[in-house]
């Protein structure tokens, strides 16, 4: 009973840590006063002080719309082409026995791990010598590649825990390799590629760094872009912390509830053993 | 429904071996199997029985050798080219499809019209009485429902040959005894060839027209059930193939008196002309006769254990040549108890102690 007391508390303590933020970021988001949102005071909002218009402001910026539209391109179509690419990646990684094969593993695992500021440079060379900065393409190929990388490995941890069986059987039943591939082995690794899937989504959808060195043109800005210039433009001589703010939520609301959608395949997906032959 | 062609599904399989790296797993096998034949490969785990069937699957590719399919060299071909069917251990269903769906999976693979296909699935699930299960999914089925439904996956297919691996093992003792003689009728039905996978000499002497004993990778004997209890071919299966197993003396054969004698610490069993020199003999437990009076050729034993199966009484002895058990009628005996073991002399097998192979000699009555 006191064990179970004690888990409560710890675990209300984290979850005040990991909602505070948003909370703060709610209030502030719905503050007429800009610039004093960080006094303690506000944290209790007053009725009288609240306030839309920030997020007036942002939804009928005309540039919103493309901005919009570009997060949506870069993180859907990078997530897609990612993570199509890592099923091909995970089930090979998983089921060939290639010279070589647990050299590849670790060495993906620690590119997956390198800190993705740092190729931020390596890749600017690169891609003007391709005439790619300030392109679509100049984007899609290293947040594709991010997530080739991570999804490969998680889709690689999923389908070792397919029986092998359910292959040969396919393949005894009449299929051939790649058809029992698509057939059994793709539709029970779902939940992974779901997982995958809005992992490989959130990153370029939030990457600011990348898009922040590689995009001049605001036709191709991205909502983290737009979110940059907006709080920077609209308050006078600093950061409006309530426009900030409020365009944090817009952003993160999708988000939020992409992943209360997914739950349950986020969950499976996480607890790799989810399919049971 | 399942109507078998012309096609003769004979398999055979021509100097087999399979190597794991270094490890021999099939070690130059070869086997006939006829068209309609019963065959169970029987072997304690690991001896390549497994493997054998694979490769005749064509799961895993031979080291060397040719397989044959009917007429047709295998070798090449794919296992989805090679018409047969396999039923796994752990059955294999597919988690994501309904019962309908896994049945019906070989026939949309092979592109057969959809009519058809649901004729198909509906008479082998109305044949294994699986048909309220249809719509179902494989998770919310039983251990003996899903058996039955990767016997469906399989007869529904119409193979040349049935490859059946373990199917029995994961079923509960109750429901492995109904199975296995659904089983044999299913074979009397379809007519089908059938290799049957198992280490459980139950089932390999009740199912099989014919057994191939492996072991450590060698095929050791393939005959039938009977041939394989009454006449094994060597030490290994006379002591796999019976319960409890064979009992197994050593000693030596020498003249005495102008006739050869199987001699070994104070037995004497005159035997029928034999070479001089060691030897190992092979008594089962059922062909020992125990008394409480000595008599000729009788052994003195000392009971050490009794054990009841309920139908049968085992008891084991020990002697002068060794520990002994032998079958009995009643379970009157006290450990530590005095009894005297005669050898059916008819019922004697007699084994090389260096190759393990049967040696061709007869007990002759004194």
């Amino acid at each position: 009973m006191i064990r179970r007391i004690i888990t409560h508390v710890i675990l209300a303590l984290f979850a005040i840590f990991a909602l505070f933020p948003i909370y703060f970021i709610l209030i502030t988001s719905i503050s007429k006063i800009p610039l004093a949102a960080l006094s303690a005071s506000s944290l209790i909002p007053n009725m009288k002080s609240i306030t839309l218009s920030s997020y007036r402001l942002i939804l009928t910026n005309p540039q919103f719309p493309t901005w919009v539209k570009n997060s949506l391109i870069f993180g859907g179509v990078s997530a897609i082409v990612g993570v199509g690419m890592a099923a091909f990646t995970g089930y090979a990684l998983s089921r060939f026995n290639f010279p070589g094969r647990r050299t590849l593993i670790y060495f993906i695992i620690a590119i997956s791990q390198f800190p993705g500021i740092v190729l931020i440079l390596p890749y600017y060379l690169m891609f003007a010598k391709l005439n790619l900065i300030d392109t679509y393409l100049g984007l899609l190929i290293p947040y594709s590649a991010g997530s080739i990388v991570f999804s490969g490995i998680l889709v690689k941890n999923y389908i070792d825990s397919i029986p092998q069986e359910l292959e040969e059987a396919a393949m005894v039943d009449g299929y051939t390799r790649t058809g029992a591939f698509f057939r059994v082995v793709l539709p029970l690794s779902k939940p992974i590629l779901a997982l995958g899937l809005l992992l490989a989504f959130v990153g370029p959808y939030t990457d600011y760094a990348l898009a922040n060195a590689f995009i001049t043109s605001p036709g191709l800005y991205t909502l983290a872009l737009g979110l940059y210039k907006v709080s920077q433009t609209v308050g006078a001589g600093g950061i409006n912390y309530a426009v900030f703010s409020a365009f944090s939520f817009i952003m993160g609301a999708p988000i939020m509830i992409l992943y209360i959608v997914f739950q349950k395949y986020i969950i499976s997906g996480l607890t790799l053993g989810g399919v049971k032959g | 429904m399942v109507s078998r062609g012309d096609f003769l599904a004979s398999v055979r399989l021509d100097n087999i071996s399979k190597m794991f790296g270094e490890v021999r797993a099939l070690d130059n096998v070869n086997l006939y199997v006829e068209d309609g034949e019963f065959l169970v490969l029987l072997g304690p785990s690991g001896c390549g029985k497994t493997t054998t069937l694979r490769i005749i699957a064509g799961l895993e590719l031979q080291t060397s050798g040719h397989v044959y399919i009917g007429n047709r060299l295998v070798d090449d071909l794919e296992p989805k080219d090679r018409n047969v069917a396999m039923v796994f251990q752990s059955y294999a269903l597919y988690p994501h499809l309904t019962i309908y769906d896994n049945i019906a999976f070989g026939l949309k693979a092979r592109h057969e019209p959809k009519q058809e296909i649901d004729r198909k699935v509906r008479d082998v699930a109305r044949m294994l009485e699986i048909t309220h299960l249809l719509m179902r999914k494989p998770a919310a089925l039983s251990g003996g429902q899903r058996q039955r439904v990767a016997l469906a996956r399989a007869i529904v297919r119409n193979p040349d040959v049935f490859l059946l691996d373990e199917p029995l093992s994961n079923l509960d003792a109750k429901l492995r005894a109904s199975t296995r003689i659904e089983l044999k009728n299913l074979h009397l039905r379809l007519k089908s060839t059938m290799i049957f996978v198992t280490h459980d000499q139950v089932e390999a002497m009740t199912l099989a027209d014919k057994i191939a004993v492996f072991n450590a990778g060698k095929l050791l004997q393939h005959d039938t059930p009977m041939n394989i209890f009454m006449k094994p071919a060597n030490k290994f299966v006379a002591g796999f193939v019976g319960y409890p197993p064979m009992n197994m003396i050593d000693g030596e054969i020498a003249e005495k008196d102008g006739h050869a004698v199987f001699l070994s610490s104070g037995l004497s069993i005159r035997l029928q002309s034999a070479p001089a020199g060691k030897c190992t003999l092979g008594i089962r437990p059922q062909d020992i006769r125990v008394s409480l009076n000595p008599s000729d050729d009788a052994i003195a034993c000392t009971v050490k254990g009794l054990e009841r199966t309920g139908t049968d009484n085992f008891l084991y002895m020990s002697s002068d040549v060794g520990d002994i058990v032998a079958s009995v009628e009643t379970g009157d005996y006290t450990i530590g108890q005095k009894v005297y073991a005669k050898f059916d002399i008819s019922s004697l097998h007699f084994f090389d102690p260096s190759t393990g192979k049967a040696l061709p000699l007869q007990g002759v009555y004194a």
